[in-house]
């Protein structure tokens, strides 16, 4: 019955809320609405879209600028907001303690003394760094801060006293992006040539898995090296992510090509194929409009983990040093720099981006997920 | 079958060697060779002798010849067997290769059996079981290895073991064990050192196992015949194992043929990271430092079995689903 | 004939005096050995003591007390096994004074001068032998000059140090345990320069009887010199663990990539005052780490109590744990320095290819604007943890140029000059130069009204000059300048840095010491690329003016270059001194002319609390010097 439903077969009607009138819905609709349903979809796509929009005016949103240090409070942890002082008072609005900063020179450590005496109340649309926002629009107000000399270290500083709350929000930017371009050529070359080759097959599909096998064998790391040596010094670091990733993600099509062809292959002798072959159907519309329904299914969820995997590369390249570089920041940036036993031990803040990525992640999936369920109107 | 299995076999070869000539121009490319970055390496350790030996070391190691001709002498030798030296510590490619290769296949295929061997169970268990407690916490496992890279991972796993046990988890053995017989004490050696390894690589692999092993079986429990085999009275076990489970397969299988490759071409970072034996690491240093003839080697190595692997997956692939022929 | 010893002329024949008295006593001392091997003398397989020690063993005075035998060392070193060389095979003629004030005796017993510094006499320790028992000669030496050197099949070259004026030097024998050099000009530096690390003499000392086998000349079955390449350079010297060594541990076996061990040399040369046979220690157990494992290595298993001496592979963040688990570890951290004067170390290239930006780099206003912009104090609290010293371009303080009365003082005025914070002088000077915002856009423009942007490259990899070239881009952009900064590896830097592309480079951790190790750190002299004021200048200099360009006449670079030529030629070390410090003058009053900002970084060095006779002061980074070598492991030991 799968079959009937890919072959565009009328789609049931429904009965609407107030009954009498029986309205039909398209297959789009149906599939929102089956997606409206699933929970979790859901709170995916709530979660991006806050994600997204966060990243959008990271600027404003942020306390603090992209590049702004506090020097004497490196590696300081979460210094946040409270509500309650330390006689016991309730205040409405939160606050934060003034902080003083000075190293043992016996241990080496850093001290930090949170001077209780100085309060600095959160305000709102503060007047703090200025910043730019969507490339046009520039301003110095932040949504919210502390005045004078109270800082508001949500999540801790880092190594060089930048707050980390605002970072993640300035590394969102080029995270959540940089990957997409590179992730929908890669799905659209895969998924055509995943169609075409395996519809045909004989000696085109062969000339095409040959290739693919060697863009898959390609040694990527010395691909990396020689692109990071080939990019002209003048490209800023985002630049030089996107035509990197771009190659790459050309080069990773094949991948896909072959999972989408596999299925092509079992799906091709099945009936409803014949059927529409012996009405005469077009091979376009063969392909486009009875087999990919069938293999898409599979290509969301590799579409939902080739984002991830996107991100992921990128934290793989800043750790071998070929990605994004300073003052630029990513998440995988951030990560890097949280590479190490001393900061696990020490610093154990600055691997909040973690949980960032994982809930980017998740969201994907989730989202991924709801789309796959409701692209197959018949599935529980 | 067997027509087509030899075919894919012959046609291999030219492949092999585009690979190659690709491979090898691709490393030319930065504009740094070997010798420069030695020469560099040493004259800020004070060696300055070095520089005024540049043009004598490039001789020497064949590299003041142009690319097409060193490419020829690298293809033809490699035929034979000889896969030339390394630059770096001056020993034959193939010896450095054959000493790190049990390590290698040790950590991979203990990884890899312990990701699809747990993965596969439990992303079964997931999909019979959806959005029950057990998914739900098999599932944000999962996204917590699918979403923060292996080496971080790994680091984790190491400052945890290190901060538990006292024990600093790095490389595969002892200091007394290296070159040690195999006797039983250095097994269990190795064993203690290996758990670190292969949970932190195995870990990222398993999450990945598992969530596509549920979305695979989701999607078949959700076609029609699963209601038909029930209806047949058939109980659920035999539904899911004997029909769901080897129908959700197909994809699982296409993903067989990068298991191969992923034996020596996997868990890069996180083998350096952990100071591994592996051939990976050793391909990470090498490809940095432009030893040009390891590297070259161990490329060629992971090409063959990124094509095999791939051969291995479309032939199981007929193997296990009849619809599908090669003609 | 002038009698030298490293020190100056009047002391030199005192201690000579009292050290041939040492010898003597320490002659008619009974000597004694590890246990081990008065076992092997009483079984018969080895010589006796007196017979395996030279006839004139060097005596070592220990840093605290005279020691134990016995004990592993454990350690960790990165797979090019520098850690293990640099402790392993630093056994040059001469070795560094533990302070690092001239050089001491070691496998040369003495050596003698003649007044023109052009003939050097050089006399082996007599009865010195190989760690195989074979007697090293004046022969040993031949076959590497005649053999080696002089035979251009073989890819080794003139030794650094030896070419004087385009000339190599004549080597004679005189008797089996003298040679002698007469060099093409004088060179009264060469016992320095030769004691450097383990490029130097420590590498022309070779075992005929061993390496003759690798020559095609003498072995016929030989097609190459590839084997015997192999074997001589210091880079793989130490992976061959049947060739015969002198120093005081043998490696005994070597699995590339895991481990090295090295054992105790019975044949070693030195003792302590009580006559006995050194080293103390039995060996070494040293794990081989890869690159992007070997911080976790070093902090987690020093943390554990699982190294004994470990001063490289330590990063500064790791000093706070370090210090936290002291007791826990059973260790105690030293704090040396890195040696270094500036980290990283700003270079502005008078050769750049714009004529504008030469013209101010060449105005002392706009440099001194640029140094006291800095906020060096923020820069050392982010990232040296406030351990490195805010200071200008000078040279470390160790020199032994600087260490006279005179030099002390003129080193406070020079390193403390221009570093103030001070942003409203930058301004001032800025304006009185003409470097004014002419188009409102915010940033200043140079004089002429063009615009004006400082781009500095660097290399990327070293995190402290990454994180305050962030910090001083802003300081610079905080007084009108707009900079840029620009990350290269070395090889790109490099040839633009030849063809003039590079307006201002950030070194990372530069050292330099007068004239011995890259005096270009302070004169353009040499074309390389740690070389001040640009490497055509320098080129210019080196080639004695036939190719590069020349630096601007009267300049301040020019000067340099006349008073390097009058340093190198001063035979006396007094006369040497007072040179240099004329050429320092130059940079106080014209400078500053290349532009420091933190220095002196320390390192953690991890000792554990059972070995003994390790001095509180050394030096990491610059590897001329030798460290740990110099600091004489020898004569360290386990106390129970």
């Amino acid at each position: 019955m799968t079959e009937l439903a890919a072959a565009g077969a009328l789609a049931p009607a429904t009965a609407d809320a107030d009954a009498g009138t029986a309205k039909v819905l398209s297959v789009r609709q149906l599939a929102w609405r089956k997606f409206r349903k699933n929970r979790l979809a859901v709170f995916g796509l709530v979660v991006l879209a806050l994600m997204y929009l966060s990243a959008a005016f990271a600027g404003f949103l942020a306390p603090y600028g992209d590049r702004e240090t506090h020097a004497q409070f490196a590696r300081v942890g979460p210094h946040g907001l409270n509500l309650v002082d330390t006689e016991g008072q309730f205040h409405l609005t939160p606050f934060v303690y003034g902080l003083e900063r000075t190293m043992d020179r016996k241990t080496f450590k850093q001290v930090l003394t949170v001077d209780t005496e100085k309060r600095y109340e959160l305000r709102w649309l503060v007047k703090g760094a200025p910043y730019t926002l969507l490339g046009f629009i520039k301003s110095d107000v932040h949504l919210f801060g502390v005045e004078g000399d109270g800082k508001l270290f949500l999540l801790g500083t880092d190594s060089k006293g930048r707050d980390l709350f605002s970072r993640i929000l300035y590394g969102a930017q080029v995270s959540l992006t940089v990957g997409l371009v590179g992730v929908a050529l890669s799905l659209f070359i895969g998924i055509s040539v995943g169609l075409i080759t395996g519809y045909y097959g004989g000696w085109f599909d062969e000339i095409v898995q040959r290739i693919i096998e060697m863009t898959l064998a390609f040694p990527q790391i010395p691909l990396w090296l020689a692109l990071a040596a080939l990019v002209p010094p003048t490209w800023n670091s985002i630049q030089i992510y996107f035509a990197i990733s771009l190659v790459l993600s050309i080069l990773s099509w094949g991948a896909l090509a072959r999972q989408v062809r596999a299925m092509v292959l079992s799906l091709k002798t099945s009936d409803f194929v014949r059927a529409a072959k012996y009405a005469n159907a077009s091979t376009g519309r063969i392909m486009f409009k009875h087999l990919l329904p069938g293999t898409m299914s599979h290509v969301l969820v590799v579409a939902t983990l080739t984002i991830p995997a996107m991100i992921l590369g990128e934290t793989a390249l800043s750790f071998l040093g070929l990605g994004i570089k300073p003052p630029m920041t990513s998440w995988g940036l951030l990560l890097n720099e949280a590479q190490s036993v001393q900061v696990i031990l020490e610093l154990p803040w600055l691997l909040f981006p973690a949980v960032f990525v994982v809930l980017t992640i998740i969201s994907f999936n989730f989202v991924g997920d709801g789309l796959r369920d409701a692209a197959d109107p018949f599935s529980r | 079958m067997l027509a087509y299995i030899g075919k894919r076999l012959v046609i291999m070869l030219p492949t092999l060697l585009l690979i190659m000539a690709v491979g090898f121009f691709i490393m030319q490319l930065p504009a740094q060779d070997y010798v420069s970055q030695y020469v560099a390496r040493q004259g800020q350790m004070g060696n300055t002798t070095a520089m005024l030996q540049e043009e004598l070391l490039r001789q020497q190691l064949g590299l003041d010849k142009p690319p097409i001709e060193r490419f020829f002498y690298w293809f033809f030798d490699f035929l034979r067997g000889d896969w030339g030296t390394s630059f770096v510590d001056s020993r034959p490619v193939t010896t450095i290769i054959l000493e790190r290769l049990p390590a290698t296949l040790a950590i991979s295929s203990l990884a890899f059996l312990v990701s699809w061997g747990v993965g596969i169970p439990l992303g079964v268990y997931s999909a019979t079981h959806q959005y029950k407690t057990g998914d739900v916490a098999l599932t944000t496992l999962a996204f917590i290895g699918i979403g923060l890279p292996d080496f971080l991972v790994a680091m984790f796993f190491l400052v945890a073991a290190f901060l538990a046990s006292g024990q600093v988890l790095l490389g595969l053995n002892s200091p007394e064990f290296v070159n040690a017989p195999w006797t039983l004490a250095r097994i269990l050696d190795f064993f203690s050192y290996a758990w670190l390894s292969v949970t932190a690589v195995a870990f990222t692999g398993m999450a990945l196992i598992m969530r596509v092993t549920r979305n695979n079986m989701l999607e078949e429990l959700g076609k029609p015949y699963v209601l038909t085999l029930r209806a047949k009275g058939l109980p659920e076990r035999v539904v899911i194992w004997k029909h769901v489970f080897r129908n959700a397969l197909h994809p699982l299988v296409t993903m067989f043929g990068q298991v191969l490759a992923f034996l020596i071409n996997g868990f890069a970072i996180t083998s350096a990271v952990l100071n591994l034996p592996t051939i990976q690491s050793v391909y990470l240093s090498a490809t940095f430092q432009q030893d040009i003839f390891l590297a070259g080697a161990i490329l060629i190595l992971i090409a063959v079995t990124v094509m095999v692997g791939n051969l291995i997956s479309d032939v199981m692939l007929a193997w296990l689903d009849p619809r599908v022929r090669y003609d | 004939m002038r009698l030298m010893t490293g020190r100056g002329s009047a002391l030199a024949s005192a201690i000579v005096g009292i050290s041939l008295l040492a010898t003597t006593v320490a002659m008619a001392q009974t000597y004694s050995e590890a246990p081990a091997l008065a076992d092997a003398v009483k079984a018969g397989s080895l010589p006796p003591v007196e017979q395996r020690i030279s006839d004139n063993p060097l005596v070592l005075t220990p840093v605290e007390s005279v020691g134990t035998y016995g004990g592993t060392i454990r350690d960790i070193t990165k797979a090019n096994l520098d850690w293990s060389k640099i402790i392993l095979q630093v056994e040059p003629f001469a070795r560094w004074e533990r302070d690092l004030n001239g050089v001491r005796p070691n496998v040369a017993e003495s050596w003698e001068w003649n007044d023109a510094y052009t003939e050097l006499t050089l006399n082996f320790r007599k009865g010195i032998k190989w760690s195989d028992g074979v007697p090293l000669t004046a022969d040993d030496f031949m076959f590497f000059w005649n053999d080696v050197v002089l035979d251009d099949s073989v890819p080794v070259s003139f030794p650094a140090g030896t070419v004087i004026n385009g000339e190599p030097p004549k080597v004679e024998k005189i008797d089996e345990d003298t040679i002698k050099f007469t060099f093409a000009g004088p060179n009264p530096l060469f016992m320095e320069l030769s004691s450097r690390a383990y490029y130097n003499s420590a590498q022309w000392l070779i075992p005929s009887h061993y390496m003759k086998q690798f020559l095609p000349k003498y072995n016929p079955d030989m097609k190459d010199t590839s084997e015997f390449d192999k074997r001589y350079t210091m880079d793989t010297r130490i992976q061959y663990t049947d060739m015969p060594t002198l120093a005081g541990w043998m490696v005994t076996s070597f699995t590339p990539g895991q481990r090295l061990t090295a054992e105790r040399n019975p044949y070693y040369w030195k003792v302590d005052t009580e006559g006995h046979q050194l080293p103390y220690i039995d060996g070494f157990d040293t794990t081989v780490v890869t690159d992007d494992a070997v911080s976790q290595a070093v902090l987690l298993n020093s943390i554990a109590g699982k190294l004994d001496f470990q001063s490289r592979e330590f990063n500064l963040a790791d000093v706070s744990l370090l210090m936290e688990n002291q007791e826990k570890g059973n260790y105690t951290v030293k704090l040396w320095d890195r040696g270094d004067f500036a980290w990283p170390w700003m270079m502005p290239m008078y050769d750049y290819k714009d004529e504008g930006i030469r013209d101010l780099f060449y105005t002392p206003e706009f440099r001194r604007a640029l140094s006291v912009a800095m906020d060096r104090d923020k820069y050392n609290n982010v990232a040296a943890f406030g351990l490195a010293k805010p200071r200008q371009f000078a040279l470390s303080p160790l020199s032994p140029e600087l260490q006279t009365e005179e030099g002390k003082a003129f080193y406070d005025k020079w390193v403390n000059s221009y570093i103030e914070y001070d942003p409203e002088q930058a301004k001032a000077w800025l304006d009185q130069i003409g470097v004014v915002d002419k188009d409102g856009d915010g940033w200043r423009d140079r004089p002429d009204g063009s615009r004006l942007q400082m781009i500095v490259d660097m290399m990327p990899g070293d995190k402290q000059t990454a994180d305050i070239m962030d910090l001083m881009k802003e300081d610079w952009d905080a007084v009108g300048i707009e900079t840029l900064l620009n990350q290269a590896d070395w090889g790109t830097l490099s040839d633009r840095q030849k063809a003039g592309e590079v307006m201002m480079r950030a070194w990372g951790s530069a050292a330099g010491w007068g004239l011995l190790s890259a005096p270009t750190v302070w004169a353009p002299v040499e074309n390389a690329e740690w070389t001040m004021g640009g490497m055509s200048i320098a080129l210019n200099y080196q080639s004695g003016g036939k190719e590069g360009e020349p630096a601007r006449p009267g300049s301040a670079l020019e000067k340099l270059q006349q008073a390097y030529s009058k340093a190198v030629q001063a035979l006396d070390p007094n006369d040497r001194n007072a040179a240099l410090l004329e050429a320092y003058q130059i940079h106080l009053d014209e400078g500053p002319l290349t532009i420091g900002t933190v220095g002196e970084d320390p390192t953690p060095v991890v000792v554990s609390n059972r070995l003994r006779n390790v001095p509180s002061v050394g030096l990491i980074g610059s590897w001329d010097m030798g460290f740990p070598a110099t600091a004489d492991p020898e004569q360290f030991y386990f106390a129970e």
